[in-house]
């Protein structure tokens, strides 16, 4: 327990957190090791918890027959992985699988919601930390759909470099 | 007839001494004096480009991709974009081709001794480069941490590929390549080179980064490099524009006051921050 | 604004007077010694430069009205030679030649060779009737094309080569601001000679301002008189007159900020909704200095030719990169020209880019003005 809370501590991601809301987070929190190639969650699957991940790396992969499986963004130490847990019907939309031997901090997701309702300012608190990863994750969708090294329809003329 | 050696807008003629197939559309060329024409050695700083001619075609100007010291030979790499690099992408090696040069600014390299040095390159962006990091690992000693981040749109657009894999296994430079879109086989990482730069290892108090890649990548790859606390007098970028002369006389690469080829094409993000946000500037 | 490439100018200019007479003896003397004369004459309903036989070619008698948009030729009751303003020319087509050839190039085998132009003919000019806003033009071309690391070797030849007659501006017209920018009436420095027309009933004549050594020279030749007081005080009061009448006035005050600080002004709207990006601006004005390259074969492809040629930032083509055009939009184009002109150039050149000859209004066929576009975003804000 008290490993936990220096564990969330010193973590940047939870710098802006009171002592008070980072004792709460880790009495809702354990420290899970995956090896290569486990599937941290996945696509359907419960989406019960979320995590920080603290050693390794993770793909956040979509799969479907026929189509086979496409690796969308790379996660890595230091990033925050799930926001199917807030919302109904509270079920992964995408797989996963890590890359190496990983780390992670696993919080309860039900334990947590809970908090929620009854502490605002925690809930305030801890929002931010993720919507901060939200807003990242979705620049970085926005970027790779402009496809910028690809050829540019309308294109003629010539490039510097 | 006599040629005017000191007209900047007479081009000289280069032999193709080879031609490197890079990805499915860039190339490398690698090119030597043509006997009787040139001036003996080449000076050129990392970053700085020239005006290359396809005979009857026309002139683009295109960055030097080669190291500094490579026997008086030139190194340029290039995308097939238009019409002139397409004439270009046809050529073989023992053509001629002409070249001015070498013009504009160049990367911080002296500014970089003793600091950490982050190099962020999207796409084609990583040709320009390429002297800069070939020069930092030449001169190890010198700097701090040095961290290669390339951002590429496939596993198969990966430029220099072997020898980012070579720089990679070397241990005193950390290298992070990112595809924005994986296919079959990649293992490496997948999303947007800017996202790389959240987590990698430097001292924003004490580092330089040196960015280069399509306007969008460097404007995001700016604002995280912010967030981690550089400064912006720290952060240079490499602008691009039409450009006809090379020489600050034809007025097209003109960016607010600067003109791209003479006080560009590489600024410190500081001189043109307040002209990034001004839509068709 | 002073000459650097030519001899230095003469301290304390040595004034005297010459007649028409002497007029003509200076074009004679000035093509005895090589040079093509060149100056105003009447062509196609304007005053423009051309090639000038004797001094009966100039505009003798003739006045030109300037208005926004608005050009018109009018017979004056005298005959003044030099009675007008400036016309749709300007000396950079001499200086800086709308088509120029760089150089040629011969196929060999898969190489080829680089052969130079041919060495320029009748390049070493004679300008006749420099106006002093003109001669500021000139001093900013020659800090473009050869006041900076590259050097122009075209320009520099024509320029070194050039002898400069101004004239003082008895009269300004209705789109003149030099005034205002600061560039005239009176011609001040940068000329071999400089001439102030006084029309007196009898026998015009002209005192002339000696600015250089080789106009010293050419002097030597004509035949002049002594100055007189009064015909210093003639010549005052013909500037004098000119000054008074100033059609329009540009206020400069803070205008290096003005512009570049407001590149979302709705008035760059409403200037798009009139311009016509026609380019007659770029081409009239005489600071203008873009160029493009044109590349050609002939049929064998074996002979290869690279031309420059003026080009204007109101056309598209002007900002293409691959993937698109930077100044897709006609506000754009009309903020960077006008933001270049009186803001951006001071950061790259050391002084304003407009010299208030007013040719942009003129010849707008829509009648932008220039300095009623500077005021209106200058009001707005204040």
């Amino acid at each position: 327990m008290k490993q936990l809370e220096n564990i969330i501590t010193n973590n940047e991601n939870f710098k802006t957190l009171s002592p008070e809301h980072v004792k709460e987070l880790a009495g809702r929190a354990s420290i899970i090791d995956l090896e290569t190639g486990a599937f941290m969650f996945c696509q359907d699957g419960k989406a019960d918890h979320f995590y920080v991940l603290t050693k390794g790396s993770v793909g956040l992969e979509i799969h479907a027959a026929g189509w086979g499986t496409v690796t969308m963004q790379t996660l890595r130490s230091g990033d925050l992985l799930g926001w199917s847990w807030m919302f109904p019907p509270y079920r992964w939309h995408f797989d996963a699988k890590t890359l190496e031997p990983s780390q992670a901090i696993a919080f309860d997701a039900a334990t947590v919601r809970d908090k929620f309702k009854k502490d605002s300012d925690f809930g305030y608190q801890v929002m931010k930390i993720v919507a901060t990863h939200m807003m990242d994750r979705i620049v970085a969708a926005r970027l790779q759909i402009l496809d910028l090294y690809g050829k540019n329809p309308d294109h003629q003329g010539y490039a510097i470099r | 007839m006599t040629v005017l050696l000191d007209d900047p807008m007479v081009t000289t003629p280069w032999v193709i001494d080879q031609m490197r197939r890079e990805t499915a559309d860039t190339f490398t060329f690698i090119l030597k004096p043509v006997k009787g024409h040139g001036r003996g050695s080449f000076q050129f700083e990392p970053g700085q480009f020239n005006m290359l001619y396809v005979f009857g075609t026309g002139e683009v100007p295109i960055s030097i991709s080669g190291t500094q010291e490579q026997n008086g030979k030139l190194e340029h790499t290039t995308r097939v974009a238009g019409t002139v690099t397409g004439a270009m992408g046809k050529l073989r090696s023992g053509d001629v081709i002409g070249i001015r040069g070498p013009f504009g600014s160049h990367w911080p390299i002296e500014n970089a001794i003793g600091k950490d040095v982050i190099v962020v390159a999207g796409g084609i962006g990583l040709a320009p480069l390429r002297p800069v990091y070939n020069a930092l690992v030449g001169r190890r000693d010198e700097f701090n941490k040095i961290v290669l981040l390339y951002g590429s749109r496939t596993p198969e657009d990966i430029l220099f590929r072997s020898e980012l894999e070579k720089l990679s296994a070397n241990l005193d430079i950390e290298v992070f390549v990112t595809v924005d879109r994986s296919t079959m086989g990649w293992r490496g990482n997948v999303g947007v080179v800017t996202s790389l730069l959240r987590n990698v290892p430097f001292d924003p108090r004490n580092a330089v980064a040196m960015v280069c890649g399509p306007e969008i990548m460097m404007r995001f790859s700016v604002h995280e490099l912010q967030r981690r606390g550089l400064k912006e007098e720290e952060i240079y970028i490499s602008m691009e524009r039409n450009m006809k002369c090379a020489i600050g006389h034809c007025g097209h690469c003109q960016y607010g006051p600067e003109f791209i080829c003479k006080d560009g094409p590489v600024f410190p993000y500081n001189r043109i921050s307040n002209l990034l946000g001004t839509r068709e500037l | 604004m002073t000459s650097q490439i030519k001899s230095p100018p003469l301290k304390n200019c040595p004034k005297t007077v010459i007649d028409r007479a002497g007029l003509d003896c200076l074009f004679d003397s000035l093509r005895v010694r090589g040079f093509t004369v060149v100056g105003p004459t009447v062509r196609d309903g304007a005053i423009i430069y051309d090639n000038l036989g004797s001094t009966n070619d100039l505009p003798m008698g003739w006045t030109d009205e300037q208005e926004a948009g608005s050009y018109r030729l009018k017979k004056r009751s005298d005959k003044a030679l030099f009675g007008y303003t400036v016309g749709p020319h300007s000396w950079k087509k001499y200086l800086f030649p709308p088509r120029q050839r760089l150089w040629m190039a011969k196929r060999q085998g898969r190489s080829f060779s680089i052969e130079n132009n041919d060495p320029p003919e009748n390049s070493k000019f004679a300008f006749i009737g420099v106006r002093s806003c003109e001669l500021h033009a000139i001093g900013i071309q020659d800090r473009v094309f050869i006041g900076d690391k590259f050097i122009d070797p075209v320009y520099k030849s024509r320029r070194e080569q050039a002898f400069i007659v101004a004239v003082n501006c008895g009269q300004a017209g209705g789109a003149c601001f030099c005034a205002s920018m600061n560039t005239g009436p009176k011609a001040e420095s940068g000329f071999d000679l400089a001439l102030t027309e006084i029309l007196n009933r009898k026998s015009p004549y002209f005192v002339v301002e000696v600015g250089s050594a080789a106009g010293a020279e050419v002097m030597g030749d004509i035949p002049q008189r002594q100055l007189a007081e009064k015909d210093e005080q003639a010549a005052e009061a013909v500037v004098a007159g000119a000054t008074s009448q100033m059609g329009r006035a540009m206020e400069v005050e803070g205008i290096r900020e003005l512009l570049p600080d407001n590149p979302d002004h709705p008035r760059w709207e409403e200037v798009a909704k009139r311009c016509l990006s026609c380019a007659n601006c770029t081409m009239a004005c005489p600071t203008c200095f873009c160029s493009t390259v044109e590349d050609t074969t002939d049929l064998t492809g074996d002979h290869a030719e690279r031309w420059k040629r003026w080009d204007s930032c109101f056309t598209m083509d002007f900002s293409y990169i691959h993937g698109g055009f930077v100044r897709q939009e006609t506000k754009s184009r009309y903020r960077h020209w006008i933001t270049h002109k009186l803001s951006t150039w001071h950061n790259q050149f050391g002084s304003s880019g407009c010299v208030g000859c007013g040719r942009c209004i003129t010849w707008c066929p829509v009648g932008i003005d220039i300095t009623e576009e500077v005021g209106a975003i200058r009001a707005s804000l204040s």
